[in-house]
């Protein structure tokens, strides 16, 4: 779910826990249905983007903002809750195990409708599954479903997954695979379907139609008549392409665009005198850090990792790199989560004692010359991140600054993105400066197991088996106290090793106009309740 | 003369051929993998390999050389592996844009450009002659983006009086306007981006056609014009600016290049949804298929472009024949 | 070349000495704080390639003199603003040098708690950026860096243009059609879609910046030396030199090479002026020199973002860029009305491509 530089990462929720429906069987089509929030219905929302989406279909889209669109357009079975913790029902108005944990059942709405009017059932969803699983389409997230071994519709509104495991995330994986229309892909061969328009032109089952798409300029999306939960107040939402962003902050301020959901804390601190715009300011799913590779022989020490961490101040990185837009991190693990432990110990910002544990690991300026060596080597490496992420050069342009200070010569080396992520994940360097984004998902192996070395993302060769152990234990522990437990030690342990310095989670920041209402932006998604926002209609422009 | 450009034409085959071979070589020996730009840190290693085993990058290289070689001699470039549908398609809505763009900015170019240098040499030595001389070099010395972000800055945020991105107004606005609307609405967009693209070189083509037309003014027809009691202005405009415009017929095909290199940065800040975008994201995605399109594409167009300025040149001064030693790009040696 | 000005005058020769040795002091008494190859910046030896180029060109200048009896240097600075040009210059190259005394803070020196984003005033002239780095002097040593790539891929540009013209020219026949078949390739793609595929190649560095930007500007002044060749091994006293029995090498660097340094001088001006408006190019799409080093088109870069809110960072920076490449094209288009006032009209004789 991350990978993606963080200029293309969305946001995330917290606290704003409104239940969005409790199963009030919505009214059938056709019938004269109220919107769903309490607004007026009418008006246009006109969306500011920095990148074109690739795809709008949930199978094909990849970047962060084509997912956001595409997932206005299609609705999935359950809706994540904005702590990430659970789910409530969407196309699927509940849904049960059985006895053994091997079988999960969704019972589904009966008034959900494709955006051409076929109904939606039970066999869209046994026909998408396997597409998500197939190698012709190579899913990203693919490996979420490998434990689903047979989707199974066992009428027209209820579906049956089987599962060959029993794990706490059953149910996050059988929803990720988002239902796609079977009466218009059933039919074409699964080769084809990558490349196929649907992509291009979707039809779903959301709160919002797709109506057209120019590329590297706008696409537009309409209010769903038929909706399930009934029609959003929004008439029209169009997404503006611009890439620049100068020219986006000019357009906020000049209100040709309405909202723009990722603004620099450089752009947010400038918007502050604009008072039409409302700003807000709510904590990401994104954490910043610095990665030191393990192997290498100036970092396979936990302690010389330990002084490295100390001579970064993280509070000053806070305060002046992102104007305390964000919040200095300790652990891996989100605090927004339930598996977050507050009371891990930080390591402190204390540049003389981390001299003093280098000159313990052999690190002193022996020759004279101001910078520490050790027997006759130069504390001296280079520090890739990649180019297209301000924030992370910034960063690594200010740790040099700070290293320097302790004697160590630190070189930045910035790179295209693909460039990086192909370097990093083949373990080919010294330190990166890099972020994760958080999923919905507690599961920290592919980053911090010793299997995850060779071939997933434990790119700094982290490799502590007490930690291998308490993680196998916990990703299977169904028992949310326990695998909180077990979560915990893992954070302490890991956090003590400093494979990683966690730098901070950057709040995401937003900028929107004051005439529009009901607008919920959350940890998880900014988009969470957009089939409610409204405009005020005595301000409505357009 | 049709032998000659027949000639050059097919020359062109082997050229683009070339160009195509270095530019696949080189996009496929450089570092970044198109399959990672897909993953998450959910993801298998495998998926990768499924991608690049459906993007066709598991076979050898020279296999995937001669497919894509057979498929475009079918006309057929491909899919784009980072939008997932064909690459005609996408160089079908780009092209139109970038050259919409380039049209303009040209006819901008070389209207203002002769207008301003024609004017200075007229009044040669005055202060208006020094004023817009140095303007030509100080703008001809001004990086393109820095001009773009310049004016962005003044015409869209501090006067707000020209819109700052898009071809045209959204859609759902711009549908509803009359056809004067549209057709005005298209000129309020197209005007920045046209201005940065253009401004620059326009101080250049200006120092031409002042160097050209001081050249002509002095030259025997003129004075025997003068001499013969003509009014100054029918010896200006009829005599001295004929011969005087012939070079500047040679710049056409010199700017070409120009105006599709300089609309990359252009294009980007403007959000005008041209080639040069198309092109630099490619890069950036290791997008082949569409990598390749677009060079081969904009090495046409230069091609294409240097021809057609050399067959004006020939037809404006039937001194000067086309060449026939095929040089495709025609920015030759001075012909003396 | 039709006009032969008159030999160089004693007064010249001094003047010319006197820039030489000038330079050499400078370079020679600074050590460890001017010399340009001090410290570990990762760009010092291309630093120090461009310090050693004003002497040697003014060397050069002085050893092409005997033989074409031309002055570039007096030929060129005929009018005022290409005299401008020329003074600008020598101030832009004082300042490249000097940058470590004329800079009042370290270029690197950030102070992110207190300093962020002054505006231009007493304390600093050009403001502060985001990590409260001091804008003048990063501008100052930006003059390094952005006149060293300028200068050194402009020179291997040019060397390998007057190589491959000379051949071309003067051999003709297969060698000629090859080269420049080969020209005309390079010429035929869009060069900052070139630069874009090398630089994405191997990984940004200046020396590789030097190198791509030196390799793919080569082909104009191949042209224009090949046609110049062309002419000139028609003309009496090659054909003499030939008959002398002399050896190719000699007649193309004793014979041809001072005849076609007119053009050569040209095309190096201007081409300077244009490498620094790509590098600016480049950094603007992230594929300049590598952070923190001040190169200008990083500096504008640095600032592109915030322009609406500290307009000085990106807009201050970009003036040294107009400006300098204002002079060099001053000089540059001064020197081509010298050498040769019927190229003015004819563009094709333009050296240098017009991209930025």
């Amino acid at each position: 779910m991350f990978l993606h530089s963080l200029r293309r990462q969305l946001p995330l929720a917290l606290g704003a826990s409104l239940i969005l429906f409790a199963g009030c069987g919505g009214e059938k089509s056709g019938t004269e249905s109220p919107p769903a929030g309490h607004g007026a219905a009418g008006g246009t929302m006109i969306i500011g983007m920095d990148a074109d989406a690739d795809a709008l279909s949930p199978l094909m889209s990849s970047s962060s903002f084509a997912n956001d669109i595409s997932g206005q357009i299609f609705a999935g079975l359950a809706k994540t809750n904005p702590d990430m913790a659970g789910y409530s029902p969407w196309l699927a108005e509940s849904w049960e195990f059985s006895n053994d944990r091997k079988e999960l059942t969704f019972f589904l709405r009966k008034d959900v409708y494709w955006h051409d009017g076929v109904p939606f059932t039970a066999e869209d969803v046994a026909f998408s599954v396997p597409l998500y699983q197939s190698p012709e389409i190579a899913y990203g997230s693919m490996r979420w479903l490998q434990h689903i071994t047979e989707v199974t519709a066992v009428d027209s509104y209820t579906v049956r997954f089987r599962f060959d495991a029993v794990y706490p995330y059953q149910l996050t994986d059988a929803n990720v695979a988002t239902p796609l229309p079977k009466h218009i892909l059933g039919d074409v061969p699964i080769a084809e379907i990558p490349t196929h328009p649907f992509h291009r032109n979707p039809v779903g089952t959301g709160p919002f139609k797709f109506v057209n798409w120019e590329p590297q300029q706008s696409i537009e999306l309409e209010a769903n008549e038929e909706f399930f939960l009934g029609r959003p107040p929004l008439d029209r939402v169009v997404f503006k392409i611009v890439p620049s962003q100068t020219n986006l902050v000019t357009q906020l301020r000049t209100g040709d665009i309405d909202f723009y959901p990722k603004l620099r804390p450089e752009a947010y601190e400038e918007l502050q005198d604009v008072d039409r715009l409302r700003k807000l300011q709510i904590p990401s799913r994104v954490y910043y850090y610095l990665g030191w590779q393990n192997a290498s022989p100036f970092f396979n020490d936990r302690n010389v990792r330990r002084a490295l961490t100390m001579a970064i101040d993280r509070e000053s990185i806070v305060k002046n790199l992102v104007k305390g837009r964000g919040e200095i991190l300790d652990t891996p693990i989100l605090p927004f989560l339930w598996a977050h432990d507050p009371d891990v110990p930080a390591i402190p910002y204390d540049p003389e004692r981390a001299k003093k544990l280098l000159s313990e690991a052999g690190w002193a300026d022996h020759d004279g010359d101001g910078w520490l060596d050790r027997n006759g080597t130069p504390f001296e490496f280079t520090m890739k991140t990649n180019e297209n992420n301000d924030l992370r050069k910034d960063i690594v342009v200010v740790v040099q600054e700070m290293l320097a200070k302790i004697g160590i010569r630190m070189h930045p080396e910035t790179m295209e993105f693909t460039v990086f992520i192909a370097q990093t994940t083949g373990k080919d360097f010294e330190a990166m400066c890099h972020g994760w984004k958080q999923g919905s998902k507690v599961d920290l192996t592919s980053i911090w197991h010793t299997q995850s070395i060779n071939d997933r993302f434990n790119m700094v060769s982290y490799s502590n088996s007490r930690v291998d152990e308490l993680m196998d234990r916990a990703v299977t522990e169904i028992d949310r106290d326990k695998a909180t437990k077990l979560w915990s030690e893992v954070q302490r342990l890991i956090a003590a090793d400093a494979a990683y310095t966690f730098l901070f989670t950057l709040d995401d920041l937003y900028a929107i106009d004051d005439r529009f209402q009901n607008v919920e932006l959350t940890t998880y998604s900014w988009t969470y309740n957009m089939h409610e926002w409204s405009v005020d209609p005595k301000r409505r422009k357009y | 003369m049709r032998g000659v450009l027949l000639r050059r034409l097919l020359g062109t085959i082997p050229l683009l051929f070339g160009i195509s071979t270095l530019v696949f070589f080189l996009a496929h020996a450089a570092p970044g993998d198109p399959a990672l730009l897909f993953l998450s840190d959910d993801s298998d290693p495998v998926v990768a390999a499924h991608l690049r085993h459906n993007f066709g990058l598991d076979r050898p290289l020279h296999e995937q050389y001669f497919r894509w070689l057979a498929r475009l001699a079918h006309g057929d470039f491909g899919h784009s592996f980072a939008q997932k549908r064909p690459v005609s398609d996408i160089l079908m809505e780009a092209v139109p844009n970038t050259l919409l763009l380039s049209g303009v900015s040209l006819v901008l170019l070389f209207a203002g450009g002769i207008g301003v240098g024609v004017l200075s040499a007229i009044r040669k030595g005055t202060w208006l002659d020094r004023i817009t001389t140095l303007l030509s070099f100080f703008f001809y010395s001004m990086p393109s983006f820095w001009l773009a972000l310049m004016l962005l800055l003044l015409f869209s945020y501090h006067f707000d009086w020209l819109p700052a991105s898009q071809m045209h107004s959204l859609s759902f606005q711009y549908e509803s306007l009359s056809w004067w609307g549209k057709l005005g609405d298209r000129i309020a967009h197209i005007t920045l981006p046209a201005l940065a693209l253009s401004l620059g070189t326009l101080a250049g083509v200006a120092r031409y056609a002042r160097a050209g037309m001081l050249e002509a003014m002095q030259q025997d027809f003129v004075r025997t014009a003068r001499a013969k009691g003509l009014p100054e202005r029918t010896v200006i405009w009829k005599h001295a600016f004929r011969n005087a415009l012939l070079p500047m017929i040679t710049l056409l095909g010199l700017y070409i290049p120009f105006l599709i290199s300089g609309a990359v940065i252009v294009e980007t800040i403007f959000a005008w949804p041209g080639m040069g975008r198309v092109a630099i994201a490619a890069i950036f995605q290791r997008d082949y298929p569409v990598v390749m399109a677009t060079t081969i594409l904009s090495a046409c167009l230069v091609v294409l472009g240097s021809l057609v300025a050399d067959v004006l040149y020939s037809w404006a001064d039937p001194r000067i024949r086309v060449p026939s030693d095929s040089r495709v790009a025609g920015t030759g040696g001075t012909p003396r | 070349m039709t006009t032969r000005p008159p030999a160089m005058t004693g007064a010249g020769r001094a003047v010319r000495f006197a820039i030489m040795l000038v330079a050499i002091a400078i370079l020679a008494s600074g050590r460890s704080r001017l010399a340009p190859w001090a410290g570990t910046s990762p760009d010092r030896w291309i630093a120090t390639i461009f310090a050693c180029l004003l002497p040697l060109l003014v060397a050069i200048e002085m050893r092409v003199q005997p033989f074409s009896r031309f002055s570039f240097l007096r030929e060129t600075a005929r009018t005022p603003m290409a005299r401008g040009g020329i003074g600008a210059l020598l101030g832009l190259y004082a300042i490249a040098i000097l940058a470590p005394v004329l800079a009042p803070y370290a270029p690197e020196a950030q102070d992110l708690a207190n300093k962020s984003f002054l505006a231009p005033g007493p304390d600093h002239w050009f403001g502060t950026d985001k990590f409260g780095r001091d804008l003048w002097s990063r501008v100052l040593y930006g003059s390094r860096i952005s006149l060293s790539i300028g200068f050194v891929s402009v020179a291997l540009s040019v060397s390998i243009g007057t190589f491959v013209g000379l051949l071309a020219g003067y051999y003709r026949g297969a060698v000629d059609i090859a080269l420049m078949r080969f020209a005309d390739l390079l010429l035929a793609f869009p060069r900052l879609i070139l630069l874009l595929a090398l630089i994405a190649l191997f990984q940004p560095s200046i020396y590789m910046l030097v190198a791509v930007l030196g390799l793919t500007g080569w082909m104009g002044t191949a042209r224009i030396i090949r046609s110049e060749t062309l002419s000139l091994r028609e003309r009496e006293f090659v054909l003499a030199a030939q008959g002398f029995g002399f050896g190719t090498r000699r007649i193309l660097a004793r014979h041809i090479l001072p005849n076609v340094m007119a053009p050569i001088v040209v095309a190096a001006t201007l081409g300077v002026g244009n490498t620094i408006l790509l590098e600016a190019a480049l950094s603007f799409l992230g594929l300049g020199v590598q952070p923190p080093a001040p190169s200008w088109g990083n500096l504008v870069r640095d600032g592109q973002d915030v322009l609406i809110q500290a307009w000085w960072v990106a807009t201050l920076p970009g003036l040294a860029i107009v400006l300098t490449v204002l002079a060099f094209n001053l000089v540059g288009d001064g020197l081509r009305d010298a050498m040769d006032p019927r190229s003015r009209q004819d563009p094709r004789s333009r050296p240098g491509s017009p991209i930025r």
